[in-house]
């Protein structure tokens, strides 16, 4: 999709007690998606007392249709043990497709991605569900 | 070697005659300048059979031998008298009895010549060897340049046929694994240009062939009975009777390729060991390289078969309403990529028509299955497009998999003229909201949202009704076209804005002129060419205007 050799997609893991975090830099693609969801099924895995899995997307520089199959195919993890995949830091363009595709209710988006969304034009789904925010706080 | 015979010549000069080349280990004859054998050793005795002290040369040894010696004895048609002969003098060739000699003369004082008979027949065989192995490689390399130039089956099977009845036989036959009941072939004789055929018969027919065929080591030639062949592997142009043949398989990837069949008539020597060896080594060649063409006219027969049927079709006027498609997929090798769009005409001009177009998530023969299954499940779904909701539902559940999370996003499209009007019901399912160009320039969002379908148990969707007049159109479109990356900065997207601002310009256009004008936009705006799959469809309602005749003498019309 970039002109340049796509560099491949750099996941770090920090894990706490009953919560993971994933951050994830560059970009989440056909090419790279197996190896992101791959790593997220290992971190649930790992430790079954995990009820929450947040993805820090800042570090994000494209996500494709692909890239959304694999969020669905974590998210379909996570709920399958009742637990919360949240979505940390989305960049636009990832609120955009998971708007369009009707499939951002079913992340926990933190105050930034509320932030960046009230920005954008268009009401969101009518459905959609997020979690209470507390007042925007600027970041980053 | 010339010398030292001369030393031992002159060491045992003075030895009696006959005791003087008896321990000697190669044959010696002493002959006389008059051609008169005047000493000869044991060994000389046993490969001459008729030689005898006294007897003529002429009447002891073959001819060459003879004549060598009236040439080295009279080198200018005359006696040498009593001028010494040159010391050394090249050795003679020729064969005695079965077996091949070099013969080197050694002129003595008193103008007798001993000739020291060498047997070289060993020597020769090992050059001969050596010469027809060099030719054996070359044509091995040879072979293989030239059948691996080849991706085509036909092509294959001629030069396999026609290289080896030039090199192995006098005539080849390739016999390809049946189809049916017809069993492929490719006939040369004498590496002439090789003729394909088919012939209808059981390969039992011929010793060792159904065997071959299913890929058994090949049986030796000596085992199968040259009057049992049948007529029909016998080429056109072999004249005689086969006299020995051989059939060996052309090895494939885990299955045979084929089989060859080496033909000799009864004229010349039958196949050996070592040519069924060589033989088999081409084979391997041949093998490989028809195995190879075979996969990939396999392989481009399903990507042509798929294509057929998963290229976008082209679209016209149904039931009064102008449809415009164009679809530029990613790369010219993926031809059949992730986008698509279908129009399924209503059966009566008053029933509404189904625009379909999708994306669907991934790119190769996976996308290309499910766009398939997608188009196939909302073909059988039609008769219920009345309610998009409960189709795409349907839809949704049809295309539920634990495995994967491969979805498509789509957008549906029920349309219906009346009167000059188009009466259009639109549904997003995850899919970019189409985009309506009004005539006066405005270019509306339809307000249509939903769920993707394919990897949700449940989906939500919400419907929404327009009207285009005369001249507008409704462009449905997938995000290959905003996502173009490019522009002055070169990694920028094309964008949504700016493809509204594009449309804008487009009012009053014709649908076909709408998809040329997007299509050229976006394909300029890309920065290196390459792009995502593009797809778009345009949905026009008809100008009813008055055309003016072109004559200026027939009356004007209307158009429908």
């Amino acid at each position: 999709m970039t002109e340049h050799p796509c560099p491949p997609l750099t996941l770090a893991v920090e894990a706490g007690p009953g919560a993971v975090r994933l951050r994830l830099a560059g970009d989440l693609d056909y090419d790279t998606s197996e190896q992101f969801v791959e790593r997220a099924q290992a971190c649930l895995a790992a430790d079954h007392a995990v009820r929450d899995l947040f993805l820090d997307c800042s570090g994000l520089r494209l996500c494709d249709s692909m890239g959304v199959a694999s969020l669905l195919l974590i998210h379909r993890g996570t709920a399958s043990r009742g637990a919360v995949l949240h979505l940390e830091h989305p960049p636009p363009f990832l609120r955009r497709i998971l708007d369009v595709t009707g499939t951002l209710h079913l992340f926990a988006l933190d105050e930034a991605g509320r932030e960046a969304e009230q920005a954008e034009d268009g009401p969101p789904p009518a459905d959609a569900r997020y979690r209470a925010a507390p007042p925007p706080a600027p970041s980053g | 070697m010339a010398r030292q015979k001369e030393q031992i010549d002159s060491r045992t000069q003075q030895l009696p005659q006959s005791d003087r080349w008896g321990s000697a280990p190669y044959a010696v004859i002493v002959v006389d300048r008059t051609g008169t054998v005047v000493d000869l050793n044991p060994a000389a005795t046993a490969l001459l059979e008729d030689a005898a002290q006294g007897g003529a040369l002429s009447e002891t040894v073959p001819p060459w031998l003879a004549r060598a010696h009236q040439e080295t004895t009279h080198p200018t048609g005359r006696p040498l008298g009593d001028h010494p002969l040159p010391a050394a003098r090249p050795a003679f060739r020729g064969r005695i009895g079965a077996r091949n000699f070099e013969a080197h003369p050694v002129p003595h004082q008193d103008g007798d010549v001993a000739w020291w008979l060498v047997d070289d027949t060993g020597r020769l065989l090992v050059e001969e060897e050596l010469a027809s192995e060099r030719e054996r490689t070359a044509f091995l390399a040879e072979a293989s340049n030239v059948l691996l130039a080849s991706l085509n089956t036909d092509r294959c099977m001629q030069v396999t046929a026609q290289l080896a009845s030039q090199h192995l036989a006098e005539a080849a036959v390739v016999i390809m694994p049946a189809a049916g009941r017809q069993l492929p072939m490719a006939y040369a004789v004498g590496g002439g240009a090789a003729v394909r055929g088919t012939v209808t018969a059981d390969p039992v027919q011929v010793p060792g062939l159904s065997e071959a065929l299913q890929g058994f080591p090949p049986v030796p030639s000596r085992w199968i009975d040259p009057a049992a062949l049948p007529d029909w592997l016998i080429p056109e142009g072999f004249t005689g009777t086969v006299g020995s043949a051989a059939v060996t398989p052309l090895p494939g990837h885990g299955v045979p390729a084929g089989v060859l069949v080496l033909l000799r008539s009864t004229g010349t020597t039958e196949f050996n060991e070592s040519e069924e060896v060589f033989a088999r080594l081409f084979a391997a060649r041949a093998g490989a390289a028809l195995s190879a063409a075979r996969l990939y006219a396999e392989q481009s027969d399903i990507t042509r078969t798929l294509m057929r049927d998963l290229l976008p079709p082209r679209l016209d006027r149904v039931n009064g309403v102008e449809f415009a498609g164009g679809y530029q997929p990613a790369a010219a090798r993926d031809r059949v990529g992730g986008d698509f769009y279908d129009v399924h005409p209503g059966s009566t001009p008053d029933d509404p028509s189904l625009a379909v177009l999708g994306d669907v998530c991934g790119k190769g023969l996976d996308a290309a299955v499910l766009t398939g299954k997608i188009r196939n499940t909302l073909q059988a779904l039609t008769p219920m497009a009345g309610d998009h909701e409960r189709m795409l539902r349907l839809l949704n559940g049809a295309l539920l998999n634990s495995h994967h999370t491969r979805f498509a996003t789509l957008v549906l499209a029920s349309v219906r003229r009346k009167e000059n009007r188009v009466r259009l019901r639109l549904t997003s399912a995850g899919h970019p909201a189409p985009l309506v160009i009004r005539n006066d320039g405005r270019v509306e969002e339809i307000e249509t949202r939903g769920t993707l379908v394919g990897a949700l148990p449940h989906i939500e969707v919400r419907t929404v009704e327009t009207d285009l007049r005369p001249g507008e159109t409704c462009l449905l479109y997938t995000d290959g076209v905003t996502e173009a990356r490019g522009g002055p900065l070169g990694d920028e997207l094309y964008g949504e804005e700016r493809l509204m601002r594009a449309l804008g310009e487009c009012a009053g256009m014709p649908g076909t002129a709408v998809v040329e004008r997007v299509q050229m936009l976006a394909s300029q705006w890309l920065h290196d060419g390459r792009h995502d799959d593009m797809a778009l469809v345009a949905i026009t309602a008809p100008l009813t205007t008055h055309l003016s005749a072109v004559d200026g003498h027939t009356r004007g019309r209307y158009t429908a």
